[in-house]
């Protein structure tokens, strides 16, 4: 790794290298906006989902069908917004990433289409079922148990290619990034295929299942989402801010920090539970570790976005990943802390398990997915984002409903844990108690939804080939005139 | 083609809107990029190294704190004591609990008593007499234990209707206990209410009748002081305090003790069954 580290030091674009560039983003332009758009409609998907199965919760009756009940909706909603959205945000962005940075063209867009409408045929079947009510009880796994073979087998020919890409590079090209996305290519089958066989196959579950549950839940948040979003932030930060990554030690250390510890995880959502305590201590103490890797990502990407911060404020791309990258820090801090015994004692088993899940998943990965969005979509279309002011409305609509879902859901879970703590009331009490939380949370997805329409008809324009072709970006603000010099150097056309 | 567009960007700042495709706007995207990325090898800070350092101390911590380094690595997590005494539920109702004695004075009523006096209570017409509303059951604590234990024969009135038939003594097959809560129960269901019956004071009356061989007649009977009450129970001091929340079921009134005296009988009597 040594030679190519040392070969990248050539910040100098020449010619070449920008038409090596675009026609790079040329071959990938159609898995890429594949991934893209089918992403976007299962975040449609995900969204109205959300909505009805948070008012669901509060008000039982409000569209009184059987397959929209709560205990079919919401894991309907999280499975949608995981493998529906995430998951195939992650695809695009992989890709393209992967293409990027061995500098060849992608030779087989066709496969990749086909094995993402596989992909889709398998979230599809798998949510239907679910509303449908053959799905399972189990954490992150809710689908039928027909839809996992579809899932992993579409995965697998998905990122097959992007490992022979590697493989066949260019030498001298290993950046931080394929790192993530290379782990992230082989995380996903190994515990994908780990809990399907112990919980769908082999079916002796018992007490078991729950931890194995529990591991892969944790385990698909920080080995899969986390190497992904961590792989585009990596990317988009030093773009945009024209500066190398800061350390090459903080990045080693963060990644195999993550890769060494996180697969201990997961057990620590059990501590007290009926398991030798062994297995949640360790799982608990592997928790509080991984926020080394997180200091020293957190610590790289401020040290080498220190000096540019005015950069956050014009630039989406940015913007969003900074963002996200926040929501990367939010999320390990609480799922670190809410391994805690003493704390545990009162969270198990109320909404601090949405608050984790929906910090990781929307605070962290969906905003750093967004960020690279606005940064890969007017390099594969060749249009440039329409407006300013809709990224935004989409960027505060979602910070905002992040930030509110984030501390709501948390103070939530403490009065829901506290009331499932109390033996003379019921659980419905308990749910009745925490009521002033829900109806907030219907109002956050409001906001969400807002957004994300806002996000998705711009996004569709893009697609479209509608986008402007003035050939400047958009950015969030037009700079004042004494702020237009940064600007031109950042993002100037320099050929 | 045209060089009008449509989609204007709401900011209206840029220049051009030409939809013409060209070869510098296709690649403009590209071109703007800044540099190939690269990774300098800048020795990691030692303020790094501050919470990093933290972070390994508190993992440390949680692990002796949920493991500890005893001998204990198989076994289970102690969960906190949690209010309410032994394992973390409800503490176990006392048998005694009017609730408890009434509903158990339910069943042993399904057993036996049911298949003449009727789950509602109101017997055969001419056949078997009511409970609902019957004096026989409402008055005297003495008399309707009397008639439990050792049966009637011959003609009756109840609520203003005569009867004439047996019924069969209960005091051999059922102790104590299951008499009590049988005349609890029927006291306090279908609208009756009156005074619980406990076990202490069901032996008072058959150590009385201990000689008593044959089933009542309504003529012994009223000799029976119809307002008779039985020596307060010791059993429902405890639960006279707890009898009020009740809600839901038959409220019963707590038998003879008063309220005051009971008082401190509660606070030391032992929970008689763990």
């Amino acid at each position: 790794m040594s030679q190519d580290d040392q070969n990248q030091h050539s910040p100098e674009v020449t010619q070449e290298d920008i038409l090596q560039r675009a026609a790079i983003d040329k071959s990938t332009r159609l898995p890429v906006l594949f991934f893209f758009t089918s992403a976007a409609a299962w975040l449609l998907v995900a969204t109205l989902l959300g909505l009805i199965s948070s008012t669901k919760l509060v008000a039982p009756g409000f569209l009184g069908i059987e397959w929209l009940n709560y205990g079919r909706s919401q894991p309907a909603f999280l499975n949608a917004l995981l493998y529906g959205w995430a998951f195939q945000a992650g695809f695009g962005v992989m890709i393209w990433l992967m293409a990027r940075l061995c500098r060849s063209e992608l030779k087989n867009p066709i496969t990749l289409v086909v094995a993402g409408h596989f992909w889709n045929l398998g979230v599809t079947l798998g949510v239907g079922g679910i509303l449908a009510g053959l799905g399972t009880p189990m954490k992150w796994l809710e689908f039928p148990s027909f839809a996992w073979p579809i899932l992993l087998i579409s995965y697998s020919l998905i990122v097959v290619w992007l490992v022979v890409m590697f493989t066949a590079r260019r030498r001298g090209h290993v950046f931080i990034s394929q790192w993530y996305v290379l782990a992230a290519c082989f995380t996903f089958p190994w515990l994908y295929l780990t809990a399907n066989l112990f919980l769908n196959v082999m079916k002796k579950s018992g007490v078991a299942g729950p931890a194995i549950a529990s591991w892969y839940a944790n385990n698909i948040l920080f080995l899969w989402l986390v190497p992904v979003g961590l792989a585009s932030s990596y990317f988009i930060i030093p773009k945009i801010v024209g500066k190398p990554i800061h350390s090459y030690q903080l990045a080693t250390l963060a990644f195999w920090g993550l890769v060494g510890l996180a697969p201990w995880t997961g057990a620590q959502d059990l501590v007290g539970g009926p398991i030798p305590a062994l297995i949640p201590a360790f799982a608990g103490t592997a928790q509080v570790l991984l926020l080394i890797p997180v200091i020293a990502v957190a610590f790289n990407h401020y040290l080498t976005v220190r000096g540019q911060h005015g950069l956050v404020e014009l630039s989406p791309s940015l913007r969003f990943t900074f963002f996200g990258s926040i929501g990367y820090v939010v999320v390990s801090v609480m799922a670190a802390g809410l391994s805690f015994m003493t704390v545990a004692r009162y969270t198990a088993f109320s909404y601090t398990q949405d608050a984790v899940a929906m910090t990781g998943i929307y605070m962290f990965f969906t905003m750093t997915m967004f960020g690279a969005i606005y940064f890969i979509v007017p390099r594969v279309t060749g249009c440039e984002w329409l407006s300013g002011a809709r990224i935004r409305f989409h960027f505060w609509g979602s910070a905002y409903a992040c930030i509110a879902m984030c501390v709501l859901l948390l103070a939530a879970g403490f009065s829901h844990g506290a009331a499932i703590d109390e033996w003379e009331k019921d659980l419905q009490s308990a749910i009745i108690f925490s009521r002033g939380y829900l109806i907030g949370r219907i109002m956050i997805w409001l906001f969400l939804a807002a957004a994300n329409f806002v996000f998705l008809i711009h996004l569709a324009l893009m697609v479209m080939n509608r986008g402007r072709l003035a050939g400047t970006p958009t950015l969030i603000h037009q700079p004042h005139e004494d702020q237009a010099e940064p600007v031109i150097i950042t993002e100037g056309i320099k050929a | 083609m045209s060089t009008f567009s449509p989609f204007q960007s709401p900011d209206g700042t840029e220049t051009d809107y030409s939809r013409k495709l060209n070869v510098s706007s296709t690649h403009a995207a590209a071109a703007r990029e800044k540099g190939n990325l690269s990774v300098s090898r800048t020795p990691l800070s030692l303020w790094a190294l501050i919470p990093i350092c933290a972070v390994a101390v508190a993992a440390g911590g949680y692990l002796a704190g949920n493991v500890g380094w005893g001998p204990n690595l198989q076994g289970y997590n102690a969960v906190p004591e949690l209010p309410g005494g032994e394992g973390n539920g409800p503490p176990p109702l006392s048998p005694y609990d009017p609730k408890v004695w009434v509903a158990k004075g339910k069943a042993e009523y399904g057993t036996v008593c049911i298949s003449c006096h009727q789950g509602t209570g109101e017997g055969q017409p001419g056949q078997y007499p009511p409970l609902k509303g019957s004096e026989w059951v409402l008055h005297g604590e003495e008399r309707l234990i009397s008639i439990l234990l050792h049966g009637i024969s011959g003609p009756l009135t109840v609520n203003g209707k005569s009867f004439n038939g047996l019924m069969p003594p209960q005091g051999g097959a059922k102790n104590d206990a299951v008499i009590g809560q049988i005349a609890s129960y029927v006291r306090n269901e279908w609208g009756n209410t009156g005074s619980l019956i406990y076990d202490d004071q069901v032996k008072v009356v058959r150590a009385k009748l201990a000689s008593r061989t044959s089933p009542f007649s309504e003529a012994e009977l009223k000799q029976i002081d119809p307002e008779g009450n039985l020596p307060p129970s010791k059993r429902n001091a405890a639960p006279a305090e707890g009898a009020a929340p009740a809600a839901g079921g038959p409220a019963p009134v707590a038998a003879g003790a008063p309220a005051p005296a009971a008082a401190p009988a509660a606070a030391s009597a032992p929970a008689p069954a763990k």
